[in-house]
């Protein structure tokens, strides 16, 4: 998989003036980084602390500094990112848009930061449900909010559909399935171009075919614009 | 007499090491989980020489994913058989007698269940293919079959993929908090989550209760 250019850029080497706090996050970010293209490459298991510091450019005296182990590094980069994840997804909501535009857009979001760090993607939608208690206890939780969303289209539902109580979660596992297959097939930088299909996935148990097929149709039509930052973080 | 093992595990009379290997592999895996899974504990529940396992494996992922690979085909054929036989009814007759075979199968050994769904698919990138293999497998039995659907509008594009993520999430979530034996209780809301992208709701919904009355 090409992860060109995810890894944060390493601070120039030498004598400079930048506060420790400055330095520490990048090493660490890149550590994070690092680790989740190792867990991309070879699979968790396999995936070594000399690996991971080798494609950070730290060393693991460092690495040690800043983790207790490669669990801790694991659980640290999964938090990262369920805290992008929330900070996007949260940015749209907007009190004047329909909830299922809400979902529509959290789903784009989503799609966009995947889209811009495929190793990250990877280690999310491929490995996450798969991994340490702690990390996907991070995992759980983002998922956990998608289905909060999809919880409260119920109520723009036709009250006389039923839908059983998991159809929210299998909803919230097709889209995690599409993801996970265009990642798997070497095209997450692509991943925005399947939200059509994921709104279609995550309206159709609540909306009906007619009305999440109108979603996919608009979504591919004319779809939203995501603002992200330069590396798609929310706390840059 | 002593039993020479030739290269591809069969002994002359027939004894089938390799298959062996893998059973104990399989109970292993099932047991302990791929991490607390070693080569010497393999070939001593097997009962053959550490040398046999060496020269019919690569190591310990290698022989995982040949066990994995014969679990797993087991299992589709059965499923495979099950949605044959329904499908002469109807398309989601055969939907749901293969759900039905599924979910038993994964209801009789929790720990195989755990092992294809849980343990194997993270453990390398080669393995997560063989994970891709299985759902394709499904894929294409559900497309197959609803070629012959008579839906006033096309499904959109990937609906097998979104199928089957919906009834896989619950499978997977619930096999590994160690509730393999309820799923075949549950198979009414995953036959829903099956048949919803393809039938909308209404439709799924009737099915979903025909399948718990019956």
């Amino acid at each position: 998989m090409d992860t060109g250019g995810e890894t944060p850029t390493r601070l120039p080497s030498g004598r400079h003036d930048l506060p420790p706090d400055i330095v520490i996050n990048s090493q660490r970010d890149r550590l994070m980084s690092g680790m989740a293209e190792a867990v991309a490459a070879t699979g968790y298991p396999k995936a070594s602390v000399e690996e991971i510091c080798s494609r950070a450019g730290v060393s693991t005296a460092t690495f040690y500094e800043l983790f207790r182990d490669k669990d801790d590094c694991l659980a640290a980069s999964a938090e990262t990112l369920l805290g992008e994840v929330v900070t996007i997804v949260t940015g749209q909501y907007s009190a004047d848009k329909a909830i299922r535009y809400v979902i529509r857009d959290a789903i784009a979001a989503v799609l966009a930061l995947m889209a811009q760090r495929p190793a990250a993607a990877h280690l999310i939608f491929v490995n996450g449900r798969y991994l340490t208690p702690a990390a996907r206890q991070a995992y759980t939780s983002g998922i956990t909010l998608l289905l909060s969303l999809l919880d409260q289209v119920r109520v723009e539902a036709d009250p006389n559909l039923e839908s059983p109580r998991s159809a929210a979660r299998a909803a919230v596992g097709a889209i995690e399935m599409l993801i996970r297959s265009e990642i798997l097939a070497g095209r997450a930088e692509q991943l925005p171009a399947i939200l059509p299909q994921a709104t279609y996935a995550a309206l159709v148990p609540f909306l009906g075919r007619e009305q999440a097929q109108a979603m996919a149709d608009e979504a591919a039509a004319n779809p939203p614009h995501i603002e992200l930052t330069p590396f798609g973080r929310a706390h840059l | 007499m002593a039993i020479t093992p030739r290269e591809d595990g069969r002994s002359e009379i027939g004894f089938d090491l390799r298959e062996r290997i893998l059973r104990a592999t399989i109970c292993s895996v099932a047991e302990r989980g791929y991490a607390g899974t070693e080569v010497s504990e393999v070939v001593q529940r097997a009962g053959v020489p550490p040398e046999t396992f060496e020269r019919l494996f690569n190591d310990k992922e290698d022989c995982v994913l040949a066990a994995y690979d014969w679990v797993v085909d087991l299992i589709l054929v059965r499923v495979a058989a099950a949605y044959e036989l329904g499908r002469t009814s109807s398309w989601s007759d055969g939907v749901r007698r293969g759900l039905e075979a599924l979910l038993e199968a994964v209801a009789e050994q929790p720990g195989v269940a755990r092992m294809a769904l849980v343990e194997v698919p993270p453990i390398s990138p080669e393995a997560h293919a063989r994970y891709r293999a299985a759902l394709e497998r499904l894929a294409s039995l559900l497309k197959g079959g609803r070629d012959h659907l008579d839906l006033d509008e096309e499904p959109p594009p990937q609906v097998e993929l979104m199928a089957l993520g919906g009834a896989e999430v619950i499978l997977v979530d619930e096999v590994a908090a160690g509730r393999a034996d309820q799923l075949p209780a549950r198979m009414p809301e995953i036959l829903f989550a099956i048949l919803v992208p393809y039938l909308g709701p209404e439709d799924a919904a009737a099915e979903m209760h025909a399948a718990a009355a019956a």
